[in-house]
C-alpha cells in the first residue's frame, strides 16, 4: 500500500490519500462506525461508486491505457522514493549494528527467547522493526542481515499479520473500532504457535 | 562498506521492480471501475457466504491496496449506510489480519521467503482466524 493517488478520493468518497506514516488527517468528524440507515442509503450507495458508471460516460471515456500508465509511473516512483527514504536508513544502521557486533551481542542476549519461534537472535531485532516501524523498514533491516530462506519466511509471515503497530492503532481509532483490544489481539497471533509454523516445518 | 551499498541498491531495485507494476495495475483498475463490477459479481457468486455487497469493496480494496485504502473505504461507506455495522467489523477484523496480499508478501517473497506461506496460508489463516477474533473485537 504504498502509491499515492491523490485523485482516488473522487472514486472512492471521503478517502484520505496518504502512505503508511503518514498521521490520517483530523477530517472525519465522525469516528464510530455507527451506521445512518436511512431510507435513501440506496442514493448514498450510488453516489459512493460503487454503481457502475454507463459505457459512453465522460469519465470512463476520457482515460486512455497510456495516460493511465504513465500517471502510475509517476506515481509508482513517488511512492517508490517513499520508501526508499525509509528503507535506506535503516538498512544501513543495521548494517552498521552487525559490523560493529552489537547484532550479535543482541542475538546472544535473546537467543532463548526467538528460540521459542525458531528463529535465530538476530531476528528480534528485525521484529522489533516490523512491530513498531513500518513494513519496508522491517525489509530493509532484514536484507541487512544474512538469516536464512527459512527464517525470511518464518519472520515476514509473523509481520505480515502483525506490523507498524502504533500507526495501525491509531487508524482502528479513528475507524471507531476498539483499536487497543484489536492491536493486542493481532500481537498475540503475531507471537501464537500458529505464525511459527513456518520455522518449525521442514525449511524449504 | 561497497558491499552495504551494492546491497541497499538491489533491495531498493527489487522494491522498485515490484512498486511500480502492481501501481500500475492498480491505477488500471481504478480507472477502469473494474473494482464495482467485481465486488458486485463476486458478491453475487457468492450468495449467503460472503460478505454482503456493500462491505464486499472495503474488503476488495483493502486485500488489493493496504489497510489505510480498506479502512478509510470502509468508513465513508458505513456512514453512508452501505455496510451494516457487524458486516464493517468483520470485514475490518479480517483486513486487519490479512491485507494488501500482493505487494507486502511479493516484497519479502523476493528477498527469498517462501509465497506458499506469505501468499496463501496466511490468507487461509486469516479466514480461519477471523470468526473467532470477530468476537473480541
Amino acid at each position: 500500500m504504498a502509491f499515492p493517488s491523490e485523485d482516488f478520493s473522487a472514486l472512492y468518497g471521503s478517502l484520505p490519500t496518504l502512505r503508511e506514516g503518514t498521521p490520517l488527517s483530523d477530517e472525519t468528524e465522525n469516528t464510530s462506525i455507527e451506521p445512518t440507515f436511512s431510507p435513501d442509503a440506496g442514493d448514498a450507495l450510488a453516489k459512493t461508486a460503487l454503481v457502475v458508471p454507463e459505457a459512453d460516460s465522460p469519465r470512463r471515456a476520457a482515460l486512455p491505457a497510456k495516460g493511465i500508465v504513465l500517471h502510475a509511473l509517476r506515481d509508482g516512483f513517488a511512492a517508490f522514493l517513499d520508501l526508499a527514504k525509509i528503507i535506506i536508513p535503516v538498512y544501513f544502521a543495521v548494517a552498521l549494528l552487525n559490523y560493529s557486533g552489537l547484532i550479535a551481542l543482541l542475538a546472544e542476549w535473546l537467543r532463548p527467547a526467538m528460540r521459542l519461534f525458531g528463529l535465530p537472535g538476530e531476528a528480534a531485532i528485525v521484529l522489533l522493526t516490523g512491530w513498531f516501524m513500518t513494513l519496508y523498514a522491517a525489509l530493509g533491516a532484514l536484507r541487512a542481515l544474512d538469516l536464512p530462506s527459512s527464517a525470511i519466511t518464518a519472520i515476514a509471515f509473523m509481520l505480515l499479520f502483525c506490523h507498524a503497530l502504533p500507526l495501525e492503532w491509531a487508524i482502528l481509532k479513528k475507524m471507531g473500532a476498539r483499536a487497543t483490544r484489536v492491536t493486542l489481539m493481532r500481537f498475540a497471533i503475531s507471537i501464537s504457535p500458529a505464525e511459527s509454523m513456518p520455522s518449525f516445518t521442514a525449511a524449504r | 562498506m561497497a558491499k552495504t551499498v551494492l546491497g541497499c541498491a538491489k533491495l531498493l531495485g527489487l522494491v522498485l521492480a515490484i512498486i511500480v507494476p502492481i501501481t500500475i495495475a492498480s491505477e488500471l483498475v481504478r480507472a477502469r471501475d473494474l473494482l464495482p463490477r467485481a465486488a458486485r459479481r463476486i458478491s453475487s457468486s457468492m450468495g449467503r457466504l460472503g460478505p454482503g455487497e456493500g462491505a464486499l469493496a472495503p474488503l476488495l480494496i483493502g486485500l488489493l491496496f493496504g489497510i489505510v485504502y480498506g479502512g478509510g473505504a470502509m468508513i465513508a461507506l458505513t456512514r453512508a449506510g452501505a455496510v451494516k455495522p457487524e458486516e464493517a467489523r468483520t470485514v475490518g477484523t479480517f483486513l486487519g489480519l490479512c491485507h494488501s496480499i500482493f505487494e507486502d508478501p511479493l516484497l519479502f517473497v523476493a528477498i527469498g521467503g517462501n509465497w506458499l506461506w506469505l501468499m496463501v496460508i496466511r490468507f487461509l489463516l486469516a479466514l480461519v482466524l477471523t470468526p473467532f477474533l470477530r468476537r473480541l473485537s
